[in-house]
């Protein structure tokens, strides 16, 4: 039976199935997130679902959000998201990037500044900004490479946290490159080692026991 | 002239009849003229006419003479009928070969011609007055064939009764000579009966000629009503007619006399076959005599081819016939029997009050107001929801993570354990092996001892053993000379 023109009576609002999944969903998403726009979020967040894109959601809450007063506000989660979403192109557009940079609500500032450190034309080789990025969350290249690892890896969290050898070597040398305080010589003896480690048991990937906690032994 | 009603009657009657014969020939001229006017006069018209002639009596002089005579004859009684037929004079003598005639109509064997309706209706009038009061209401042959009432009517006024002991009598004289219908009485009794009659009027239509009669009367033809009322009164209450006590002296069931004379009667149960026989020719024999006087009597000659005889009123006026009481019948049929219906559901009497109130379209429904508490539940539950969906899938992460991370640092000091104990294996074997070694050397250095001093002992203790085992080996013989031995023995044996 049809429902009559007029309401009487709140019963007879009717209310969308789908609306109450996806405003969940929305929900969770935006509370694993905590962005600091929330509209601006949401605006990304309800495009990238409309168009079919990985959504800019984080897949775990971060309990120390970044205030974006003292540090660039760039979080591992965050640059983890933004991988997510730019990962499948070998380059990405600068213009794409600094949407999706700011429908995470990061300052557009700091996007600026951390491209000046490898200034490029339109578009940047995704690995290249994610180690800029990797960088940017801040320590020195090996708590930068741990986060890489921890990012580019396919293991599941707080496991190895394995990437290939090759990916790791290739980002380790553009970051020291970047350095200018850094001789060659020792990154490239330090990659050697490195690489006798681990060819000798592994299949050539390198996890982060293998770097980060020899450090800390040491 | 008395003030009863009924005398008062009688007496005008008289008057009227008087009045016809002393009026003569010109007062009957006119009267006949006025007649053949208005032939067919109806019941009424006839009183109409007594009223007139009674009134052009007493108008010029009402002698009291005349007003004895009629008094006296309304008084006569039995004789008066025959009387009437003097006194009437004129109208009494012309109205003679009527008689019959009427009488002849009980019998509705001789069909009424056209009459002389003066003389008939004065008949009536006088007819009607005097004996009227005692003649059976309906005088319908058809309906009373005897025509004999069966008891005087309750009305006899109480000086005609007095002078009448017997109204059998009386009424057969009556009936005898004058059988038409007493309209003017009965009008007038009628109107005792039920109050004035509204559709009689009388007008003295001329005032100023004196001696003729100068009324008009005109009344509705109508039939007479029935004496005989068609229904009682109530149920309950008997008619209250007068108990008919006859004289006992005529009564055929007393006996009177002595009874000696008496036949006393047979046995009962035995009757005398000769006095049955008796009885039985009797009747039989009354029997034919009646047929052969049924026989004897004139009839209706037989309907011509076609028509049929049909009872018909044929009295002068027509009256209404109640002997039958109509009878009508009422049929009702109750319903087959049906089952019963099934027990309706009982609902309870509607308490309280009804009451409306108009409502406009939009006026009772606000949609941001209704659907704020759904919004909240909505909002409110989702976010519950997702909070708690979020912790629990942290929670979950967390521990998934943690887990991974136990798992990373246990392969890490699985391995540094495994290591650990291959080198405490290899210390353990190394130690095995120095002193395996370090065992050897001392058991050969024990051996080696042991073997240097047994040889000094040996060469110490044999020292001295060898040259005295020879010297006394040799005191026993043992060292000889073959040769010489066998010598020896054989010389021995050849010299034995």
């Amino acid at each position: 039976m049809p429902l009559p023109d007029t309401m009487f009576c709140a019963q007879q609002i009717h209310i969308p199935p789908e609306l109450p999944d996806i405003l969940k969903q929305f929900t969770k998403a935006a509370i694993r997130t905590q962005p600091a726009d929330v509209l601006q979020w949401s605006a990304g967040y309800f495009s990238a679902l409309s168009r079919g894109e990985p959504l800019p959601m984080k897949d775990r809450l971060e309990m120390p959000v970044a205030t974006q007063k003292t540090d660039t506000g760039l979080t591992q989660g965050l640059l983890k998201v933004l991988h997510k979403q730019c990962s499948h192109k070998e380059y990405v557009e600068l213009a794409d990037l600094e949407q999706k940079w700011k429908n995470l609500c990061l300052p557009v500032e700091k996007f600026r500044a951390l491209l000046q450190l490898d200034p490029c034309e339109k578009k940047i080789k995704w690995i290249k900004f994610l180690a800029l990025g990797c960088s940017s969350l801040g320590g020195s290249l090996n708590s930068a490479m741990k986060n890489l690892c921890q990012i580019l890896t396919a293991d599941p969290e707080g496991g190895p946290a394995r990437i290939p050898f090759k990916t790791f070597s290739y980002v380790y040398r553009y970051l020291a490159g970047l350095d200018a305080d850094l001789p060659r010589a020792d990154t490239e003896s330090y990659l050697d080692t490195l690489k006798e480690n681990i060819e000798s048991r592994k299949n050539g990937m390198i996890g982060l026991a293998d770097f980060f906690l020899a450090k800390r032994k040491i | 002239m008395t003030n009863l009603p009924k005398v008062l009657g009688l007496s005008w009657c008289h008057a009227c009849v008087t009045a016809g014969a002393a009026r003569g020939a010109a007062g009957r001229q006119q009267w006949l003229e006025e007649k053949q006017q208005k032939t067919p006069r109806p019941a009424g018209s006839t009183w109409a006419r007594e009223k007139e002639a009674d009134i052009s009596l007493t108008k010029p002089a009402s002698t009291p003479e005349l007003g004895t005579t009629a008094t006296r004859a309304s008084l006569a009684g039995q004789p008066l009928g025959r009387r009437r037929s003097y006194g009437a004079g004129a109208a009494g003598r012309s109205q003679e070969p009527e008689v019959p005639r009427a009488r002849d109509r009980n019998s509705t064997e001789v069909p009424r011609t056209d009459g002389d309706p003066r003389c008939s209706a004065t008949v009536v009038g006088v007819a009607g007055r005097l004996y009227a009061p005692w003649r059976e209401p309906s005088v319908a042959p058809t309906a009373c064939p005897g025509n004999l009432p069966s008891r005087p009517p309750h009305f006899v006024s109480p000086l005609l009764a007095s002078r009448n002991p017997c109204p059998w009598h009386y009424l057969h004289l009556s009936g005898s000579h004058d059988t038409l219908a007493p309209t003017c009485l009965k009008a007038r009794l009628h109107r005792k009966e039920g109050g004035p009659r509204p559709d009689v009027t009388l007008s003295l239509t001329d005032h100023s000629s004196p001696a003729m009669g100068t009324y008009t009367y005109t009344s509705r033809p109508r039939p007479l009503p029935c004496q005989r009322r068609r229904y009682r009164d109530s149920l309950l209450q008997p008619e209250n007619e007068p108990m008919h006590f006859g004289n006992i002296m005529y009564d055929r069931r007393v006996i009177r006399g002595n009874t000696y004379a008496l036949q006393t009667l047979p046995l009962a149960g035995q009757p005398d076959p000769v006095e049955l026989q008796r009885q039985q020719q009797a009747k039989r024999r009354a029997l034919a005599r009646k047929r052969a006087r049924e026989q004897l009597r004139p009839r209706t000659p037989e309907p011509v081819e076609g028509r049929k005889h049909v009872d018909v009123q044929t009295e002068l006026y027509l009256e209404e016939i109640a002997d039958r009481i109509i009878e009508v019948d009422m049929e009702c049929q109750t319903d087959a029997f049906l089952d019963r219906p099934p027990t309706p559901l009982f609902i309870p009497a509607k308490t309280g009050k009804d009451m409306a109130t108009q409502i406009l379209e939009g006026e009772l429904f606000d949609f941001d107001l209704e659907v704020k508490p759904m919004l909240e539940v909505l909002v409110g539950k989702t976010i519950e929801q997702s909070l708690l969906e979020v912790m629990e899938e942290e929670e979950l992460a967390h521990l998934r993570a943690n887990q991974y991370a136990y798992e990373e640092l246990r392969n890490i000091e699985l391995a540094e354990v495994q290591r650990l104990e291959e080198q405490e294996r290899r210390h353990r074997e190394e130690k095995e092996r120095r002193k395996q070694q370090q065992w050897e050397i001392v058991h050969k250095h024990m051996e080696t001892a042991q073997k240097i001093a047994a040889r000094a002992f040996a060469q110490r203790f044999l020292a001295d053993l060898l040259p005295s085992v020879f010297g006394s080996l040799r005191d026993g013989g043992y060292f000889y000379d073959p040769v010489e031995r066998g010598l020896w023995r054989f010389l021995l044996d050849s010299l034995f």
